[in-house]
């Protein structure tokens, strides 16, 4: 959200005018909130069921929220908490070890050569077999248009280890972009 | 197999001075496997910056928040009170049956006895009479 437009939220709640400020940050930050969970539930039916019960709670959190922080980072935290519930209750936060993370990424690059089955864009899905806390830095890191300390600040972390994550998440990826090239360039040395 | 000593530079680009960026400009000239990193480090980023663009609400999301904010039952309470308030209606409706039961009943009686009035606190609280977000 720009200045000008988060400006403008907090005029309105300081005027008293909480639909008015709400429908206004509703439509700035609708996508974003939805991409985050999608990045957290890895499924677009769920993250929208996630975001709306975001949407609420901050519809419920409105009157108290005093600027400390800015306004997005404010949201993100609350959208992040919101997928996380639904994570908890969806019953797949069941961690994958590493070596079962790097076989999934493994695994889905190699399917990428072959014949797809989903539509999901590769990247996607490579993003999904990363850890938790790599996803949601580097989903972060897209939304927000990479700034680092503002999704430090989300995420409560230090810059240090946003930036490890972001690193690692970023390398995993692009030797799954590598790994799924490979596979695509065997199969048609194959056919 | 890219080369180490430029793997961490390759994922730092942005924070590097201008030789440091020259430096890895030149090795990039000359090694093959960390130019193909490079250019699957370039396809990664600009991919997921697509893919996630294209993650959008459906039509109707805003109207669905909407109406969701419009139905909620209006609390009698400030909503910051809310959880205060349902943990009152708990005690509200529990002590009363507790203090018409005689002193001398056995616990497990007592607890019987109380458990439809703390059932009926925790199905109102449930169906949001009075909504509470933990």
């Amino acid at each position: 959200m720009d200045p000008a437009a988060e400006r403008e939220v907090r005029t309105r709640l300081a005027a008293g005018l909480r639909l008015e400020a709400f429908e206004l940050l509703l439509p700035a930050f609708r996508d974003k909130v939805l991409r985050l969970a999608w990045s957290i539930l890895g499924d677009h039916s769920l993250a929208e069921d996630a975001a709306q019960e975001a949407f609420i709670r901050i519809w419920k959190a409105l009157p108290g929220f005093r600027g400390a922080s800015s306004l997005s980072t404010w949201i993100y935290s609350i959208a992040r908490n919101a997928a996380l519930t639904a994570l908890q209750r969806k019953g797949s936060s069941s961690l994958l070890s590493l070596a079962d993370r790097n076989a999934a990424i493994a695994a889905d690059a190699h399917a990428a050569g072959q014949e797809r089955t989903d539509h999901s864009p590769d990247v996607l899905r490579f993003l999904l077999a990363l850890p938790q806390n790599q996803r949601q830095v580097l989903a972060l890191y897209y939304i927000e248009e990479r700034s680092y300390e503002e999704v430090a600040r989300i995420l409560d972390m230090p810059l240090g280890t946003v930036k490890t994550y972001m690193h690692r998440g970023r390398k995993a990826l692009a030797e799954a972009v590598l790994e799924s090239r490979r596979a695509e360039l065997a199969e048609r040395r194959r056919s | 197999m890219i080369c180490l000593e430029f793997e961490d530079l390759l994922l730092r680009w942005e924070d590097l001075d201008e030789s440091a960026r020259q430096a890895l400009d030149a090795h990039l000239s000359v090694c093959e496997h960390c130019a193909e990193f490079r250019e699957a480090l370039r396809t990664a980023d600009a991919e997921l910056e697509q893919a996630f663009a294209g993650i959008a609400a459906r039509p109707g999301f805003e109207a669905a928040v909407l109406r969701r904010i419009r139905t909620r039952p209006v609390s009698i309470v400030p909503e910051i009170l809310d959880g205060i308030a349902w943990l009152s209606l708990c005690a509200g409706l529990v002590l009363p049956v507790r203090w018409l039961l005689p002193e001398t009943l056995s616990p497990i009686y007592l607890g019987a006895a109380c458990a439809p009035a703390l059932a009926l606190a925790l199905w109102l609280g449930y169906h949001s009479l009075l909504e509470f977000d933990a």
